[in-house]
């Protein structure tokens, strides 16, 4: 699935809290608690169910990733998570000077049936991450 | 003080299932009894052959263009219409107990109301209803039910079958009993623990905290006959699977099968010999092929088991309206969401197949006894009477305010039901109409609508993964009543095919500009 959104904030503002593992419950509808092990990433959501993760972040490239390792019965799973720049003003190069960014999730899963899930579940985010970030 | 009303629903039941519609072995002596003193229906369809959006046209009274809930998985928007809104402003006090399913039941992030209330013990207000209280398939999941069952009886809910297979959240292809069939389970739950009886019991809960003169809408939804076929292995001693006939529908043999598919669309012939799995509802793992008499057998008596323990959960409720002094003010409206094919054409569950086994559905209305119970140009007394008209699910929303005495919003499409053929041809009915569009995770796409008029069913198909948009169905009730004849080439039917295709293109409503997008697989 790939999910994303235009958000009226610059990159490293968004970067700010998309890239750090502990924020996902400021903007992750669904997610009532976090915790980080090392690279492993616990989420805890609203049903109880714990959804552990290995998580990888690559700030140069703005580019977050975690793949489920469970509870869901995930045969494959990866995702990332691209804040790219848009376009500076008066320009038509796109850059970090932008005060626009896109935001772009991509998500490959198997089993088929956690698929509309994980896409229902995403559509919520972005648009509550946009309200975040620009409300504030 | 106005008319009250019951309104009854099932999952997955089929017209042929009760004694007032030629069953002959499920014992149905309430039913049969509320359609000898009321109204039965012999041609009520869904507006779509699964849950959801069957559930959403109930409650919108909307045709799916309207209401958009086109699949499993699409929730009703929030801020959907709702007859219970309707009935509630009116004065009317509103509950729903039951299995809902107008939001998503797979929701691991509780994204949906329904499944937040049954996960944290609410009650509502939701769509209109003042009063909610959740059961569905089963002893897990976010549902008042299960909370329950798991709170009073740990353990409990490891006597169900599993609905879903843990790995892959697919239909589960287990199969079980002595059969083997699939989504055939042994349950050793005692029957007063079973879903059927709690939801019956906390429909009579809701009653009784009633007042006296109050005006009520109360929708009583059970999930059974819904698979997995798992009622309570006390109450299997009802029917001995050996001694039942084959249903009329079964062919009996791989070739009988494949010469009335092969006479169809590609996709009937292809999910039957496990070379196509077009939609979430029936086990992917499952080859419809390897179906047996035996399993047909197992999985009709459990059938008619739960069939059964409905009829009595709704004769209790019905015992409870009278102690409280209300059957004479009280409608009785008893219908299900759509059929199963339990066993006809070889197949079973439900899918883009618009036959009677999933479109044919029991409708019974039983007026309030207080009113004359005729219809609208005064002939009989709606007593005993049967309306062969096509009607359709769409049609129960503007029923319940013609009953409320409240006017029929316009948002509805549906027009109050009939109680006599005379009145059904003064409404203009001619037709009822069903649609299908699915799009499986895999990339399958198929899409289908189906027109039924004159003892006709006439399905069109459009271009998707299977079929190029030329293909369709046509079936003469007449003189093929198991549709086992598809007419959509002969010569002969070429007229009425063309002029049932420009009368369904005349009365389906257009696609919306938006399609709501899946959430869940169901």
């Amino acid at each position: 699935m790939r999910r994303e959104i235009w958000i009226d904030r610059t990159a490293d503002d968004v970067w700010a809290v998309v890239g750090d593992p502990l924020a996902v419950t400021t903007w992750f509808p669904g997610t009532t608690a976090v915790e980080m092990e090392g690279d492993l990433r616990t989420i805890t959501l609203a049903s109880g169910l714990p959804l552990v993760a290995t998580v990888a972040v690559h700030p140069h490239l703005r580019r977050f990733q975690y793949r489920l390792q469970g509870a869901l019965p995930v045969e494959e799973h990866l995702t990332s998570i691209d804040v790219i720049p848009g376009p500076e003003p008066g320009g038509d190069r796109f850059g970090a000077g932008s005060p626009r960014c896109l935001v772009v999730y991509s998500t490959d899963v198997v089993p088929h049936a956690l698929a509309p899930i994980v896409d229902g579940a995403v559509g919520e985010a972005l648009g509550a991450l946009k309200q975040l970030m620009e409300a504030t | 003080m106005g008319r009250k009303i019951l309104f009854v629903t099932t999952d997955q039941q089929r017209y042929d299932s009760l004694g007032c519609t030629g069953g002959a072995v499920a014992r149905t002596p309430v039913i049969d009894g509320l359609a000898r003193d009321g109204v039965l229906y012999h041609r009520a369809h869904p507006q779509n052959v699964v849950c959801m959006p069957s559930r959403a046209t109930i409650v919108t009274g909307q045709h799916v263009r309207h209401h958009g809930v086109w699949m499993n998985g699409v929730p009703l928007p929030a801020d959907a219409p709702s007859v219970a809104q309707v009935l509630h402003d009116a004065g009317y006090a509103t509950g729903l107990i039951g299995k809902a399913h107008f939001e998503p039941l797979l929701d691991p992030f509780l994204r949906f109301d329904e499944n937040r209330m049954g996960r944290g013990g609410c009650h509502g207000p939701h769509r209109g209803f003042d009063h909610l209280t959740f059961a569905t398939h089963g002893g897990l999941g976010p549902t008042h039910y299960a909370r329950w069952l798991g709170h009073e009886h740990p353990g409990a809910s490891d006597g169900y079958y599993p609905v879903l297979e843990v790995g892959s959240l697919e239909v589960n292809a287990a199969g079980g009993g002595d059969s083997g069939a699939p989504q055939v389970g042994v349950n050793p739950l005692p029957r007063e623990l079973y879903h059927t009886d709690w939801v019956a019991d906390r429909a009579i809960a809701w009653l009784d905290g009633l007042d006296d003169d109050a005006d009520w809408f109360c929708w009583v939804s059970f999930p059974d006959p819904h698979h997995p076929w798992d009622p309570p292995q006390s109450e299997m001693r009802r029917v001995a699977a050996g001694d039942l006939d084959l249903p009329a529908g079964f062919p009996g043999s791989s070739a009988e099968v494949e010469k009335i598919l092969d006479g169809r669309p590609a996709h009937w012939r292809r999910w039957w010999e496990g070379s196509l799995v077009s939609n979430y509802e029936a086990p992917a793992k499952w080859v419809p092929a390897t179906l047996t008499a035996d399993q047909v057998r197992e999985v009709n008596a459990r059938v008619h088991v739960e069939n059964e323990l409905i009829d009595e959960a709704v004769g209790r409720i019905l015992r409870r309206i009278g102690e409280r002094g209300w059957t004479d003010d009280t409608d009785v409206l008893l219908t299900t969401d759509h059929g199963e094919l339990q066993g006809d054409f070889g197949l079973l569950f439900k899918g883009p197949y618009h036959v009677d086994a999933l479109m044919r559905l029991p409708l019974v209305w039983r007026p309030a006894p207080s009113v004359d119970g005729a219809d609208d140009a005064g002939a009989g007394r709606g007593r005993g009477a049967a309306v062969s008209a096509p009607v359709g699910l769409v049609d129960l929303a503007p029923t319940f305010c013609a009953i409320a005495g409240v006017p029929v919003p316009e948002w509805m499409d549906g027009t109050p039901l009939p109680r006599s053929d005379d009145e059904a041809v003064r409404q203009g009915r001619q037709r009822v109409l069903t649609e299908w569009d699915s799009r499986h995770p895999t990339g399958i796409e198929v899409h289908l609508q189906t027109i039924f008029r004159d003892g006709l069913t006439c399905t069109r198909y459009e271009p998707g993964t299977v079929h190029d948009g030329t293909e369709g169905e046509l079936y003469d009730h007449a003189d093929d009543p198991l549709q086992r004849i598809n007419r959509w080439d002969d010569p002969a039917y070429a007229a009425v095919r063309d002029d049932l295709l420009a009368d369904l293109r005349d009365h389906l409503p257009s696609r919306p500009a938006t399609t709501l997008r899946v959430q869940a697989p169901v």
